[in-house]
């Protein structure tokens, strides 16, 4: 499994329901809203699932696009 | 992995996460590999740092942003992904050769045997045909020493001044812009002006997707202050469009018309920067003659809105606000990539960029400048500053001036008229002079023009006739069908050295990890290779790449480009310096030109601006009328066909394509046409759609959608089984000779 930090940047006024979207999927944590316009997000998963992890987030009304800052993929080699 | 060691770096993860928008640090935060490197994105010219964790074994297994580099530990995904591709399965990890010609089978050989077939095959076209039958191609993606070293061996120990490079398909406009304009390459702005700027002229750039951390500081810039003005000029309704507060949409190739028009309407609005324009500019119409500011407005008086609209489609109205939205704030950035520069005109189109900014004076203030963004990671700093291109010698000297090629030939040791005078072939005559003969043999580093030349069923031929030695990682790599050598090159941080990026910064990559199987640093390969083909080994008197980079930090010392500041322990222990950094302990540059804040302008100089570029110190605005593109729309071919990046691939997508989570985003080109348009010719979804132009026809899956306007279709090209540039002309920029990649005309239709 893979573990992604990622910030989610989010169209103003929309944090509180992108928040709220990202919690309820299962591979994701939220670690709260900063800025009034970023959600920080890991994700765990399996790297194959990723990409399509991350085109689910990209498609949440509300998201304007996201920012990795972490990739670790130590029990995956 | 142990439960709490999951919640460790999931902690980590979160901590990085919210460090990078500057938030307190949660007590998790350690690091959790065994040591971590620094380093540079492989990909994008944004040049993100990154650094790479390496487990006890020596083996990299993780990656995060560099919190100390511009982009504040901040990474796109295909950045995140890069250590998937340093184990790709794909990777080259022997030399190999074909014994018995172009038909025969690449065959595992050793590396004597390689770099003997090679240097022989380069020995004795030289011999016979003399140097000009042989010729190098390098890349915005090699790094700086890699790029210093083979221009050195090239033009002064094989005496050829054939050295160009993919830089030529992308930012050679950009180059030829700056260098008309101001006198010498390369921005006066940084990234750091996105921070100030109040309005943003997005202009050929669809910055979301082809430079994603860019577009995030961007974002953040007009999220911090509703004042804050963004301006997009694009054909397609991308991502970037999002936060624009104007989306300019115009027929492609037409921009020329609407940036002159503006330049009319700053005059008649008296938006212009009266005190600016007289004390710092001079006017010049395309002949090279000298004009006057009156008469450079009464030829801009000529794009009148309507005449804008008459040739762009864009309403006159829009026209006045765009040109007062950009006079009037009080700091503009402008920023474009590709749209401006792979143009048939793209020169002039840079030109009227930095016009508009002249004009105005939004030009040496923080937040006010004109910054190309730049496609490839080290295409700036690599092939640019280190003039690895068939007309530069290092440090903004050109190989036509006397002067220059005896400073260089002195600084390197070899007889004075060692040099050529006439410049080498740009890069789609080297392919041509290849298809024809005249060119013997090719060291191709780094990249793969087999997949991104214009015209490939052209240009193939040259590669299918020269002898072709390649570096290369990837078996994926649409070139290696034609190599006749192949040498495994060390990837990113199997090997060590320099990236300049967009903003002047240099950042160097340390070496993570060993590199795969037998591959060696490609400044080996190049030293080995050259002495077998009989160089003068003195020429290379280098035992690794540092030493490499502190000869060309040295002849950077008193040029323009200064960066002598930056020795090699400053590098490690910094996350990049901007030049000119002339010593050791100046901290980089942000302002160009600007008295006080540029090193190169004396500190009592008489004004507060010194463009030292030009011998008078002035900067020329040039009268440069509107042109159409080489082969706009007609009623044969009625649809513009324009081509791009995707978020997740990059470039020929050699690397992003080892990913299998990139791949699957993306499995294959596919053609974007508008949802009126697909109306009209009964096309849906995932229709299999033939593109037809004079070159050639394919089909790509459809995909509707509002992101193109009407009339316009767009084909990313990263896909090796749909390579849309054989689709493409080859017409170049007449200055730059850069290829017009963006506008093409096609026929759209559905396969019937
Ligand atoms: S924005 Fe460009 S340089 Fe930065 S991580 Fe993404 S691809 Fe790499």
């Amino acid at each position: 499994m893979a573990i992604l930090g990622f910030l989610t940047h989010t169209v103003e006024g929309k944090s509180k329901e992108v928040e709220a979207a990202l919690a309820a999927m299962p591979e994701l944590s939220t670690y709260g809203i900063h800025q009034d316009c970023y959600v920080v997000v890991v994700a765990e998963a399996d790297s194959a699932d990723l990409e399509g992890l991350m085109s689910r987030v990209h498609a949440l009304d509300g998201v304007l696009t996201t920012y990795v800052t972490s990739l670790n993929v130590e029990d995956e080699q | 992995m142990t439960l709490s060691r999951r919640d460790f770096i999931k902690g980590s993860a979160a901590a990085l996460a919210l460090s990078a928008i500057g938030g307190p640090c949660f007590a998790a935060a350690k690091e959790e590999a065994d040591k971590w490197v620094k380093g540079v994105c492989r990909y994008c010219g944004t040049g993100c740092g990154v650094l790479v964790g390496v487990n006890k074994d020596g083996r990299a297994v993780s990656i995060k942003g560099d919190p100390n580099n511009h982009n504040q530990g901040l990474l796109c995904l295909k950045g995140a992904m890069l250590i998937p591709v340093i184990y790709s399965t794909d990777r080259i990890t022997e030399p190999m050769i074909r014994k018995d010609g172009k038909k025969s089978e690449l065959t595992k050989v050793s590396w004597d045997v390689a770099l003997d077939f090679a240097a022989k095959r380069f020995k004795d076209a030289v011999a016979e045909y003399g140097p000009d039958s042989i010729a190098y191609y390098g890349s915005g993606q090699a790094l700086t020493e890699e790029s210093y070293l083979a221009n050195k061996i090239w033009k002064a120990g094989f005496r050829t001044n054939n050295v160009d490079g993919n830089p030529r398909l992308c930012m050679a406009s950009a180059v030829g812009g700056y260098m008309t304009t101001f006198g010498k390459d390369e921005p006066m702005g940084t990234y750091n002006d996105i921070d100030n700027a109040t309005c943003f002229f997005i202009i050929g750039s669809n910055t979301s997707e082809a430079h994603p951390v860019l577009f995030r500081r961007i974002a953040r810039r007009k999220q911090s202050s509703p004042d804050v003005k963004i301006i997009v000029v694009d054909p397609r309704r991308t991502n970037t469009s999002r936060i624009a507060d104007l989306h300019v949409f115009f027929k492609p190739g037409t921009d020329l018309a609407l940036l002159n028009g503006m330049a009319h309407i700053i005059f008649k609005e008296e938006l212009d920067d009266d005190r600016f324009i007289k004390r710092y500019l001079q006017f010049q119409d395309n002949e090279g003659n000298a004009r006057s500011l009156e008469e450079y407005k009464e030829f801009v008086a000529q794009y009148t809105p309507e005449k804008v609209h008459e040739i762009t489609g864009i309403d006159p109205d829009m026209v006045v606000k765009v040109a007062r939205m950009f006079a009037e704030s009080p700091a503009t950035l402008s920023l474009w990539c590709m749209g401006i520069n792979q143009r048939s005109r793209g020169v002039w189109a840079n030109n009227l960029i930095h016009n508009l900014h002249l004009i105005t004076g939004q030009i040496g203030r923080p937040g006010a400048s004109p910054l190309s963004l730049t496609g490839q990671p080290n295409a700036c700093g690599g092939v640019r500053d280190t003039g690895s291109l068939a007309h530069l010698l290092p440090a903004g000297r050109v190989v036509a001036n006397e002067k220059h090629r005896n400073e260089i030939e002195d600084y390197w040791g070899v007889p004075r008229g060692t040099i050529q005078p006439k410049m080498g072939h740009h890069t789609v005559a080297l392919f041509e002079n290849m298809a024809s003969g005249n060119v013997k043999a090719v060291f191709i580093h780094c990249t793969n023009p087999a997949h991104t030349l214009p015209h490939l069923n052209k240009y193939t031929k040259g590669l299918e006739t020269a002898f072709v030695a390649q570096t290369e990682c990837f078996h994926d790599a649409e070139t290696l069908k034609y190599a006749d050598v192949v040498f495994p090159a060390a990837f990113w941080c199997e090997t060590e050295g320099v990236y300049g990026c967009t903003e002047r910064r240099y950042s160097l990559i340390e070496q993570a990890v060993a590199p795969a199987g037998q591959s060696r640093p490609a400044v080996e390969i190049l030293m080995e290779f050259a002495k077998r083909a009989g160089v003068d080994p003195k020429l290379m008197p280098y035992k690794n790449s540092a030493d490499i980079w502190e000869e060309w930090r040295k002849l950077s010392q008193g040029t323009p480009y200064n960066f002598y500041g930056m020795t090699r322990e400053r590098l490690k222990k910094e996350s990049g310096i901007k030049w000119p950094c002339p010593s050791e302990d100046h901290p980089g540059t942000d302002l160009r030109y600007v008295r006080g804040e540029d090193p190169l302008v004396p500190v009592n100089h008489e004004t507060k601006m010194f463009f030292y570029g030009r011998p008078d110190g002035k900067p020329i605005v040039y009268l440069r009328p509107y042109q159409p593109p080489f082969e706009p729309a007609d009623d044969e071919y009625p649809f513009v066909l324009t081509t791009g990046r995707v978020i997740d691939h990059w470039h020929t997508a050699t690397m992003t394509g080892q990913v299998p989570e990139l791949r699957k985003a993306y499995p294959s080109a596919f053609v974007e046409i508008n949802p009126d348009d697909a109306k009209k010719l009964n096309i849906n979804n995932g229709d299999p759609v033939v593109l037809e132009t004079r070159r050639d026809k394919m089909t790509f899956p459809a995909r509707v959608t509002a992101t193109c306007m009407p009339g316009l279709v767009f084909c990313p090209f990263f896909d090796k089984k749909l390579l849309v540039n054989r689709l493409f002309h080859d017409a170049v920029d007449a200055a730059s000779k850069e290829p017009e990649y963006k506008i093409c005309a096609t026929k759209v239709y559905k396969q019937g």
